[in-house]
């Protein structure tokens, strides 16, 4: 969002004092950017969208917060994912695995993981994978490695123990793992 | 919000992802702007109107893919009526490679999806509701021209695709003015509207251009055919109706005929036979076991016929016969079948092959033995190979004896010709001829 400051400084004000056209050019502007978030935790684009329009309710409810000086991009991109979180929390019936003696050591990965490993695939395909996670592992895996919570944070998030996020996390990257390399073998 | 240590596969997850980015859907923001409405205005936001507006958020056209990436672009979220672009910096116009879209691009992925879409739509809908569409049907002459779309209507075929119309109601429902016309006429016309079961009817539909065809004969069977041809296997009547959907914008019309087909049963033919004999002369009795046949065509399969509900028949010569009864009922439907009969023994007026006329009072005169047996007129002729005509008679008390009528004289031993022509107790004429040996 490469925006002239002033000229953001000036929509925001504008959707403070609710003006709808502002509300309307901040939806524009982080759109194609936000979706793909919401994406990251849903299941189907209409969860996604649905995640992304509570998301921007809440980010114009709550839009007088907003320090002027901070990212709004990722002050956005914080209030979807905790939207994307809510909405995990509400369809939460699955319950967290913890059994941490089930994981492996997952060193046996470090070897073949390099970026040229994957070199065919494309971003669709990682998508395709995380859409296939379970839920729990979606929600560890992403507060984790795109948002860059720690195993804390995501435990207090999710109302989990530390053990079970990292269990969690690391049979994620497990399921995405042979997910992908399965469809590398059949590219 | 730190950054975790990330290793190897979570950084190249990451950095994927991270490039994603979705192509703008201002039909989104249209049902977030009505969302906004309803969170500014407390008092409307009764929780029948949120339903009704996440109803209509989830049930929008469906997208089928979510992202346009850096790698691969396919821009699959397409917005109807506005497509914009949003406000994007310098750097990322050159990441975001997918977004920008000409308009002219944009107008013709809309039209495939729109396509498709209803494609699939309509596929869905040609399964379920192809039984519905028959039975819903209704015509009558009194509705025939409700039924019938003119040319400043058509229907709305892009919620029902390929709908029943269920009354005339639903009909005039489905009539929008806004669509173009491309469905003028489902006429159709058949070769009949009576005939008999077993019978192929021939259909025409009035011929038009991008449509397609559905034709229910009523009897369970359909057609996708133009002009299709069908057999009508049981008697009843039958509404035929034919749908016709355009093959541009799957509106649909459908046409019923006005009257009934009515099909009729036929008789159920059958018949035996047995082998009979009166005062020496045989003949075949035909049992005629046909139900609910009025009249009858017997042919004996020896160039005879006969109109009689059970004839008798007499075979002249031993053989197989394909005997063949045709019955027809009060409908004029016909049913006919076929019989092998065998007969053993050839009949010729049971005359003998010879006579000796010496006066010993023993086979002294000639006469085939059935003429002394059948009622009727007849004339004998007899006949010389070298002299022709010998001798004729009409009277059973007047055998031939064996002399030359014209000449006066004694016929001499050899083989003569007879010739018997007959009237029949049916009043039919009949000849029958053999070969008599004369013997002294």
């Amino acid at each position: 969002m490469k925006l002239e400051q002033r000229e953001l400084e000036r929509i925001v004000d504008g959707c403070k004092a609710k003006n709808r056209s502002s509300q309307k050019k901040i939806y524009e502007l982080l759109y194609c950017k936000m979706l793909p978030v919401c994406y990251r935790y849903a299941r189907s684009t209409d969860e996604a969208k649905d995640i992304l329009q509570d998301g921007f309710i809440k980010v114009f409810e709550k839009i007088e917060q907003y320090n002027v000086g901070g990212s709004f991009e990722a002050w956005v991109r914080r209030i979807i994912v905790n939207t994307a979180i809510d909405a995990y929390r509400k369809n939460k019936k699955e319950v967290f695995i913890d059994d941490e003696s089930r994981i492996k050591d997952d060193t046996d990965w470090e070897d073949i993981e390099n970026e040229s490993e994957y070199a065919g695939l494309s971003i669709n395909d990682i998508v395709e994978a995380m859409q296939s996670l379970s839920p729990a592992y979606q929600a560890v895996f992403n507060l984790y490695v795109m948002e860059g919570y720690t195993h804390q944070e995501i435990a207090d998030e999710l109302e989990i123990n530390i053990g079970t996020s990292k269990s969690n996390l690391a049979k994620a990257k497990a399921n995405m793992k042979t997910m992908l390399t399965d469809k590398l073998n059949r590219l | 919000m730190k950054n975790n240590q990330l290793d190897n596969f979570e950084s190249l997850i990451k950095s994927s992802l991270e490039k994603q980015r979705a192509v703008y859907d201002s039909s989104d923001w249209d049902k977030l702007n009505k969302k906004l409405d309803q969170v500014n205005k407390p008092f409307y936001s009764s929780p029948w109107f949120i339903a009704a507006s996440v109803a209509a958020f989830l049930g929008t056209v469906y997208l089928l893919s979510t992202f346009n990436t850096l790698t691969e672009p396919t821009p699959l979220v397409i917005t109807p009526q506005e497509y914009e672009i949003p406000e994007i910096g310098e750097k990322e116009k050159e990441d975001a490679l997918a977004i920008p879209l000409t308009e002219e691009e944009t107008n013709e992925i809309k039209e495939v999806f729109n396509t498709s879409d209803k494609e699939i739509l309509n596929k869905e809908d040609n399964i379920k509701n192809e039984n519905k569409i028959i039975e819903s049907e209704t015509n009558t002459p009194d509705n025939k021209e409700v039924k019938s779309i003119n040319s400043e209507d058509s229907i709305n075929s892009e919620e029902n695709g390929f709908t029943p119309l269920d009354s005339d109601n639903s009909l005039e429902e489905n009539f929008i003015s806004e669509e173009v016309v491309i469905i003028k006429k489902a006429d159709f016309h058949m070769n009949t509207t009576e005939c008999c079961e077993g019978t192929k009817i021939d259909f025409v539909a009035e011929q038009q251009e991008n449509v397609d065809y559905l034709w229910s004969f009523d009897d369970g069977n359909y057609s996708k055919n133009e002009n299709p041809s069908h057999l009508f296997k049981k008697a009843g009547s039958y509404k035929i109706s034919l749908i016709v959907r355009s093959k541009i914008d799957n509106s649909i019309m459908t046409r019923s005929n006005d009257q009934l087909l009515i099909v009729h049963s036929k008789p159920i033919v059958d018949f035996e036979w047995e082998m009979n004999e009166e005062n020496g002369i045989p003949y075949t009795s035909l049992i005629n076991l046909t139900d609910k046949g009025t009249s009858w065509n017997w042919n004996f399969g020896d160039g005879n016929v006969s109109n009689e509900k059970d004839p008798n028949h007499t075979y002249r010569n031993k053989g197989q016969y394909l005997v063949t009864l045709t019955a027809t009922n009060s409908e004029e439907c016909t049913s006919t079948i076929n019989k092998d009969i065998l007969i053993n023994e050839d009949y010729n007026l049971l005359a003998p092959n010879s006579f000796t006329p010496n006066g010993d009072g023993l086979n002294d005169y000639f006469l085939p033995a059935a003429l002394n047996r059948l009622e009727g007129s007849f004339t004998m002729t007899i006949y010389s190979q070298t002299e022709g005509l010998i001798y004729d008679t009409k009277n059973i008390d007047q055998p031939w004896d064996g002399t030359n009528q014209k000449a006066g004289t004694k016929c001499k031993e050899g083989s003569y010709v007879w010739v018997v022509k007959l009237t029949n107790e049916k009043g039919q004429s009949e000849q029958y001829k053999g070969a008599i040996l004369l013997l002294k």
